[in-house]
């Protein structure tokens, strides 16, 4: 049959090689960029991200430098000034002794905000070297990191982590009693201490399966094997090798447990288990204010607000920095 | 199938030895007696105190004879209330809890997996971006902030309903039970909309569309029955943790369930209580889960073979 | 009444794009007549499959049928209500696709989903008795062994040829006078394929419905084709009958497709 359909049948003027020209309307490369930058350029697409970031920023700035410029300092009780509504003077009001809700907000935040980014990196560190650790050996190691992860998965966490909280209090205490505690842990009080120490213990595992499923597929790729061919050790294969490679996805889902470690922290001083007096907390000074919900709504409002601005533009940049960093990801 | 369920059966029984052990270490390792408390105790008394609730044993022999009784179903009685059995004060407490927290659950699961697909099926309209920003709100907002406002609006300034539940009627129900189910119901939302969006652009609901189908049995029979699936696997720990995690809904309520007892005890260090409630949930979420495993390969056949 | 089954007449579907229209099917006419086999082959994009689409009206949104008409036996397709439109899908034409793999509702059994198309066809009214006889019947048909067992088991136990076999047999329930397939072989193994078409055949030389077979394989149109058009850039670019289109193409699209095919008699050079 295809004898028949020799070449000097077809009409050589209809296949003449396209210019220029013609080539340049069909062309869909674009000059080749980083990661990162391409990461970049999605994010800056989005607007909803751009503007929590925004709101991210300003909260963080109020946190920090608020305080500095109030008069008052966050534990400085004022006599006469009680239960005051927002004013010039106070303009979130101030609390039943007197103190001033405006630079105790502020100073909540700065709690929240900190208690959030040190659990997230924790949480990362403890989850990528699990779950790189389980992933990259697999087998029996696997199996058993696995297992360990299910129980975690299936304890009431809310309950080990009220027990955890009042467990680890006393032991806390006692070092930081003793002399040889550094000045700033001591500073940051037995409450805050040990909700580090709940987060770190209980939030990783979602962070280690992450990294495990990411690492059980690219172990299996030549650069690893040339990586070992190469005679790197185990260690440098995960740390310089693995790990950065699914990075994207750790920054996504470290971002997103900032929150949830702010949820954790607010539920566990609202319970009146975190922060101690005369520290302030956003859930702290939430529970505070409802003794008096009923004549001074305002002192919950402030406190409550800012912790849901916070937990939302975070939550919604989180979101926007998934699909930048990996649209595979994106739902 | 039974070997499933037997295998899944024992894995779960450790899951509650690992935690009950835990708990209990957890809770005797920390210094302090649950009696220093009063003030006025005298040596002679803190010992006999102590001997009468076995805390003067060594912590091994108090563990086994703890694990022994747990065993006959006996999770010990009360220190703070004295005359008082653990079984009994869950008894009394746990129904409270577990009432408010399945009608929060079936509010988050219905409103959930409705508002989801309207939102799915309404993509980028007025309704969808109205539902979403709801939702998207009641992820960030703690409970406790959504309880008091609630309170705060509906209880004390429009007297809807009451601000102090007893959970003997209806309407008493709703301001805890919409606070409590707010979360779960916002999350099962988005979950229940990616779901369905992903399930609608599958090739099955083109043949079902073939098919000659109407638009309504191909959504509610092939799309939301595959779209669901997603929210079968999170309810379940989801009931679990929405029935154990009402302290603060409970105390916001002044509700007299079992979540506001065990902070109380926590901090009066009434051990065997402490003990006694964390088992109990414990037993309670490992339970729901796999319930929930059982069900999911009843709903999703695929997974029958596996494994 | 005519003698034509379908006849397509300028049919123009275009899909609007943030980018702008982009027209898949830029006014192609054809007619088929009953029992016949038409192939219709073309690159992909070519607009094959969504000319084919818009007759069973699956066509999705951003995309609109914008001008032509479609006559099936005598009724104006593009007119049809909703209602008209649903008693028409599955029981004047029915449909198959290329992945049979994700073509099937994993959740439902097969006997659920064959059961389907025959309610839609006779009713409420067909007793369970008599659908579980037809679904043999169909099961049967199409050469599915043990078919009373089969029923009962979900898309995942069935293999990927086996699961295009129940979607004939899903398509067969209605007894259609059309079956649109579109690469109904494309995902299937090469021995799987023949095997396929081989049911085609058999099963439209017994049934003496017409098929319309969407395809960019040349070897199957020769196989099974009685007319083909050649498509392309959404406009019928050569129509005409099976020797016509292999014998003599005047298209050099065509020609180039031609050439395209391996050939047998020449030794490979490697």
């Amino acid at each position: 049959m295809s004898d028949m359909i020799k070449s000097e049948i077809l009409d050589n003027k209809l296949f003449s090689p396209a210019s220029d020209s013609e080539k340049a309307t069909v062309e869909v490369m674009r000059p080749s960029v980083g990661y990162w930058k391409d990461a970049w350029r999605r994010l800056k697409a989005n607007k909803v991200a751009m503007g929590s970031l925004i709101v991210i920023l300003l909260v963080v700035l109020a946190a920090i430098i608020g305080p500095m410029l109030s008069p008052y300092a966050y534990d400085q009780i004022n006599k006469g000034s009680e239960n005051l509504p927002p004013s010039a003077q106070h303009i979130f009001g101030t609390d039943s002794l007197g103190r001033d809700l405006f630079t105790r907000t502020m100073i909540g935040a700065r709690i929240s905000l900190s208690v959030g980014v040190v659990a997230a990196i924790m949480i990362s560190i403890i989850g990528i070297l699990y779950g790189a650790i389980s992933g990259y050996f697999g087998g029996w190691v696997d199996i058993v990191m696995m297992r360990i992860i299910d129980i975690v998965y299936s304890v009431p966490t809310i309950l080990i982590v009220i027990l955890l909280q009042v467990a680890l209090k006393t032991p806390i205490d006692n070092f930081l009693n003793s002399a040889s505690a550094p000045q700033f842990l001591k500073n940051l009080g037995v409450g805050l201490i040990s909700i580090f120490f709940v987060l770190a213990l209980l939030y990783w595992v979602d962070m280690a399966r992450i990294v495990r499923g990411q690492i059980l597929a690219l172990k299996e790729q030549e650069f690893v094997l040339a990586a070992k061919v190469l005679g790197a050790g185990n260690r440098r294969i995960i740390l310089k090798h693995l790990v950065p490679n699914c990075i994207g996805q750790i920054i996504v889902v470290a971002t997103l447990k900032i929150p949830e470690a702010i949820f954790v922290e607010s539920f566990l001083s609202f319970i009146g288990l975190g922060v101690s007096i005369p520290m302030a907390s956003l859930g702290s000074l939430s529970q505070t204010a409802l003794k008096g919900i009923y004549s001074y709504p305002y002192m919950l409002f402030f406190p409550a607000a800012t912790i849901s601005i916070i937990i939302l533009s975070i939550n919604l940049f989180g979101d926007g920095l998934r699909d930048a960093l990996d649209p595979r990801m994106k739902k | 199938m039974l070997k499933y369920v037997l295998k899944r059966l024992l894995a779960s029984l450790l899951t509650l030895c690992i935690m009950f052990t835990l708990t209990f270490f957890l809770m005797h390792l920390t210094p302090g007696s649950p009696f220093l408390g009063d003030g006025k105790i005298t040596p002679e008394i803190l010992a006999n105190l102590e001997a009468k609730y076995g805390l003067d044993k060594p912590l091994l022999v108090q563990y086994k004879m703890y694990a022994m009784n747990i065993l006959k179903g006996d999770l010990g009685e009360s220190i703070k209330l004295s005359g008082q059995s653990v079984n009994e004060i869950i008894a009394r407490k746990f129904p409270y809890s577990l009432k408010l927290g399945l009608f929060s659950s079936a509010i988050a699961i219905i409103m959930g997996t409705i508002l989801g697909t309207i939102s799915a099926l309404k993509k980028n309209t007025a309704a969808d971006r109205v539902i979403m920003i709801i939702v998207t709100v009641g992820i960030a907002v703690p409970s406790f902030v959504v309880a008091t406002v609630s309170m705060v609006l509906f209880g004390v300034k429009l007297h809807l309903f009451p601000t102090v539940s007893l959970l003997d009627s209806f309407s008493s129900y709703i301001l805890p039970g919409f606070a409590l189910s707010f979360f779960p119901l916002s999350f099962i939302t988005r979950l229940m909309r990616s779901s369905m969006l992903d399930v609608i652009n599958q090739d099955y609901i083109r043949t079902a569309r073939a098919k000659g189908l109407s638009e309504r049995v191909v959504i509610f029979k092939h799309g939301l029955r595959n779209g669901i699936l997603p929210v079968v696997t999170y309810a379940g720990p989801m009931i679990a943790g929405v029935v154990t995690g009402s302290f603060v809904i409970e105390s916001i309520f002044s509700i007299p369930g079992l979540g506001s007892s065990f902070v109380t005890s926590i901090t009066a260090k009434d051990y065997p209580t402490v003990m006694g409630v964390t088992i109990f949930y414990g037993a309670l979420l490992i339970f729901m889960n796999f319930l929930v495993d059982i069900i999911y390969r009843f709903v999703d056949p695929r997974i029958n073979i596996a494994k | 009444m005519s003698k034509e089954l379908l006849k397509i007449n300028d049919l123009k579907v275009s899909f609007f794009t943030p980018a702008g229209e982009v027209k898949a099917v830029n006014g192609i006419s054809y007619s088929l007549e009953p029992g016949k086999v038409l192939g219709i082959v073309g690159e992909s994009g070519s607009g094959k499959s969504v000319s084919s689409y818009s007759i069973m009206g699956l066509v999705d949104k951003p995309g609109k049928i914008v001008g032509g008409s479609i006559i099936f036996d005598g009724k104006d397709v593009s007119t049809m209500t909703k209602a008209q439109r649903q008693n028409f899908a599955g029981n004047e034409v029915a449909m198959i696709f290329q992945d049979p793999m994700t073509c099937l509702n994993p959740v439902f059994t097969i006997g659920d989903q064959i059961a389907e198309s025959l309610i839609h066809k006779y009713g409420k009214k067909i007793s369970k008795k008599e659908i579980k006889k037809r679904s043999i019947e169909l099961l049967t048909l199409v050469g599915i062994n043990e078919p009373e067992k089969r029923l009962a088991q979900y898309p995942h136990e069935f293999s990927g040829g086996m699961r295009q076999r129940v979607m004939i047999a899903m398509a067969l329930a209605g007894s259609p006078k059309l079956l649109i397939a579109d690469e109904p072989t494309t995902a299937l193994d090469v021995t799987i394929q023949a095997q396929i078409l081989e049911l085609l055949k058999d099963i439209q030389q017994k049934t003496g419905m017409a098929i319309i077979l969407i395809t960019h394989d040349l070897g199957i149109v020769a196989d099974m084709a009685d007319d083909v058009i050649v498509m392309y850039g959404g406009k019928i670019v050569e129509q005409g009958s099976v020797y016509k289109i292999f014998n003599t193409p005047h298209h050099p699209y065509t020609k180039g497709l031609l050439r395209s095919l391996p050939d047998l008699n020449k030794k490979e050079i490697n």
